[in-house]
C-alpha cells in the first residue's frame, strides 16, 4: 500500500511540474514520463512518448508540421555548463502560441536517459534581442574603426576648408568695399585703403616663403631636402622597397643614423646600399664622418628605432669598425598599414 | 632674424603661416616641412628659432614627440604646438615635452604671430584650458582626468581588465566610472560614447 501511494505520489509530483520530463532506459523504455512532455511530444510528433530513443529521434529530425517549428540559430540560449554533445544534446521548438521550449537529452548514468523539455520563451526573446544588439554593436564598432583610421585624414580637409573659407571671406570685403566705392563715386578717396585690402589678399594667395618648402612631399624627397639644407648629401644605392610599410621601416633608420650621423660625426654625406635577399632587403647605411668608433652605448634614438623595427619583423645591428653602420634587414611581405593622415 | 621651421601637413594651412612669416619683420622662414620626424634632423646644425609644429603631421608621425626629441637636444629651441585637435590631453603633453606654447587654430582668439613673439620674449605661452565640447548631455569639462584615461583606453579597444591593469586600478573601480560617464552623457554603451569623442575629436588614440 505504502509502496503503491508512494508511485502515485511520485507520478503525481512530475506531473504537477511545469515542464515535461521523461526517464527511460538506455534502449528508449520509458520508465516515468509526465502530463506536459507527453502533450508536447504530441503536438510534435503525432503521439505521445511509447520509445524515447525514437521519440528523439523523431524530435531530431522534425519536419515542420505547422504546429511547431525547430529552431536551429547559433544564437540559441544553450547551456553553457554542458558543453559535452555526446552526453547532452538540445533541441529548440517554436509552438503556434509562439512559446519556445528547450529538449535536453541527458545521460543521468550507465542505464538512465533523461528527456527534459523547459518553456525558454523570454530568454529566447531576450537571447534573440541581444543577437540583434550585438550585430548592430558590431556595426558600430566598424563604424568607430573607419573613423579613427580617418580621423586626421577628416580633419585635415576641416583645416583646409576653413582656410578656403577664410581666403573667400577676404576676397569677399575686397570685392564689397570696391563695389561700394564705386557705386558711391569715392573710389579715389579709398583708393588707398583699397590698393592695401587687395594686396594683402593677393599676398596671401602667393606662396612666398623666403627659403623653401616641400609641397605635398614624399617620404624620400623631404628627407633628402632636409638633409641637403643641414649640408649632408644622403645617397641612395640600389633599389628601394615597394611597399609604404617597408618604405616608412626604411626611412626611419635612415633619419637615425643621419642624426647620428651629423651630431656625433659630423658627416656630410651618408650612403645607403640596399640589396635584396631572398626574403628580405638588406641595408646598410654608414656615413663619412671623421669620428673613430670601437664601441658605441645604444641611446633612446636607436633604441626606440630598434624596437619600432622589430615590432614589425624587421632587425637592425649596430656595427662599429671605426666608424659606426647600421645594417638593417627589412622584410619583403610586411602588411600594408591602415590609411592616416 | 628669427629663422623659423614649420611643420605642418596641411598645404594650405602651410602657405597661409609662411604668408603671415612673410608679412612680418622679425621672422624668416628656414624651412616649411610635412613630416615632424624631419624636423630633428633640420633643427641639426643649429640654424632654428622657433618651430611651429603640428600634432598629426604626414606619415602619422606626432609632433609631440618630434618636439621632445628636440627639446632633449636643442632646449634653446623654441616650440609652439598648433591643432585644431580639441583632444583634451594635448595641452599637458606639450607642458610635458617642454614646449614654449600652445596655438589652437580653430578656437581662441589670440593670432598665432602674437604667441610667437610673446614666446620669442620669454614667455610660456598657453589657452587656459582646452576648447569645451558636448558629449551626449554633458560638456567635456565636467568630465575628470581619470574619465579622460579611461575613455583614452576604451577608445584604443582596451578590454576592463586591461584598462584596469594599465590604470593600476581594479575592473570594479573601471565599471564604475564608465557608469558613471554613461550617466553623464546619457548613451547606452561605451561604443557609442567612443564614437562621438573620437568624431569630436576629444580622443586621439594615436597621438
Amino acid at each position: 500500500m505504502k509502496k503503491s501511494m508512494s508511485a502515485k505520489m511520485i507520478k503525481k509530483a512530475i506531473d504537477s511540474y511545469p515542464g515535461g520530463i521523461c526517464f527511460s532506459a538506455l534502449d528508449g523504455r520509458v520508465i516515468l514520463v509526465n502530463e506536459k512532455m507527453n502533450k508536447l511530444v504530441l503536438e510534435l510528433t503525432g503521439h505521445t512518448i511509447l520509445n524515447a530513443k525514437v521519440a528523439w529521434e523523431e524530435l531530431t529530425n522534425f519536419a515542420n508540421n505547422g504546429k511547431a517549428e525547430k529552431l536551429n540559430q547559433s544564437w540559441l540560449p544553450k547551456d553553457p555548463e554542458n558543453g559535452n554533445e555526446s552526453t547532452h544534446q538540445q533541441l529548440f521548438f517554436r509552438f503556434t502560441d509562439s512559446s519556445v521550449w528547450r529538449f535536453e537529452l541527458r545521460f543521468l548514468d550507465s542505464n538512465t536517459v533523461q528527456i527534459e523539455a523547459a518553456e525558454i520563451t523570454e530568454l529566447y526573446r531576450l537571447s534573440e534581442e541581444l543577437f540583434e544588439n550585438t550585430i548592430r554593436l558590431q556595426e558600430m564598432q566598424k563604424r568607430q574603426k573607419s573613423l579613427l583610421d580617418s580621423i586626421v585624414e577628416v580633419n585635415l580637409n576641416k583645416e583646409i576648408l576653413a582656410a578656403k573659407m577664410r581666403i573667400h571671406d577676404e576676397l569677399g570685403h575686397c570685392l564689397l568695399a570696391t563695389t561700394k566705392a564705386i557705386a558711391e563715386d569715392s573710389l579715389a578717396e579709398n583708393a588707398d585703403t583699397l590698393r592695401k585690402s587687395w594686396n594683402s589678399t593677393i599676398h596671401d594667395f602667393s606662396n612666398i616663403s623666403t627659403i623653401w618648402t616641400v609641397p605635398d612631399s614624399s617620404l624620400q624627397s623631404e628627407l633628402m631636402q632636409v638633409a641637403e639644407l643641414i649640408g649632408c648629401k644622403v645617397v641612395f644605392l640600389g633599389e628601394q622597397p615597394k611597399s609604404r610599410k617597408a618604405l616608412q621601416l626604411l626611412y626611419a633608420a635612415v633619419r637615425e643614423a643621419l642624426t647620428n650621423a651629423v651630431r656625433h660625426a659630423n658627416a656630410t654625406e651618408l650612403r645607403v646600399k640596399i640589396e635584396p635577399c631572398r626574403e628580405y632587403y638588406h641595408v646598410e647605411i654608414s656615413d663619412n664622418g671623421g669620428v673613430t668608433v670601437s664601441k658605441i652605448t645604444e641611446g633612446n634614438g636607436l633604441s626606440a628605432l630598434r624596437q619600432r623595427l622589430e615590432q614589425e619583423g624587421a632587425s637592425l645591428k649596430v656595427l662599429c669598425d671605426n666608424s659606426v653602420s647600421l645594417i638593417v634587414d627589412i622584410p619583403f611581405d610586411l602588411d600594408e598599414p591602415q590609411k592616416g593622415g | 632674424m628669427i629663422q623659423v621651421l614649420v611643420v605642418e601637413d596641411s598645404r594650405i594651412t602651410r602657405d597661409s603661416i609662411e604668408s603671415q612669416i612673410a608679412k612680418s619683420e622679425k621672422y624668416v622662414l628656414y624651412a616649411s616641412i610635412e613630416n615632424a620626424a624631419n624636423a630633428e634632423i633640420a633643427c641639426l646644425r643649429g640654424r632654428v628659432d622657433l618651430i611651429l609644429m603640428d600634432v598629426c603631421t604626414a606619415d602619422e608621425e606626432s609632433g609631440l614627440k618630434a618636439a621632445a626629441k628636440i627639446k632633449q637636444y636643442n632646449p634653446k629651441i623654441k616650440i609652439i604646438i598648433m591643432t585644431s585637435m580639441p583632444e583634451h590631453s594635448l595641452i599637458q603633453k606639450a607642458k610635458t615635452c617642454g614646449c614654449n606654447g600652445f596655438w589652437y587654430k580653430e578656437y581662441g582668439s589670440t593670432a598665432l604671430m602674437e604667441v610667437c613673439d610673446r614666446v620669442m620674449a620669454g614667455e610660456f605661452v598657453y589657452p587656459e584650458d582646452t576648447p569645451v565640447i558636448r558629449i551626449g548631455y554633458s560638456n567635456s569639462s565636467e568630465f575628470t582626468s581619470r574619465e579622460f584615461d579611461i575613455i583614452r583606453e576604451l577608445a584604443r579597444g582596451r578590454k576592463y581588465e586591461e584598462i584596469a591593469a594599465d590604470l593600476d586600478i581594479t575592473p570594479n573601480t573601471v565599471k564604475y566610472h564608465i557608469k558613471n560617464i554613461l550617466q553623464k552623457t546619457g548613451y547606452q554603451n561605451t561604443l557609442q560614447l567612443v564614437a562621438e569623442v573620437v568624431e569630436k575629436r576629444l580622443i586621439l588614440p594615436k597621438y
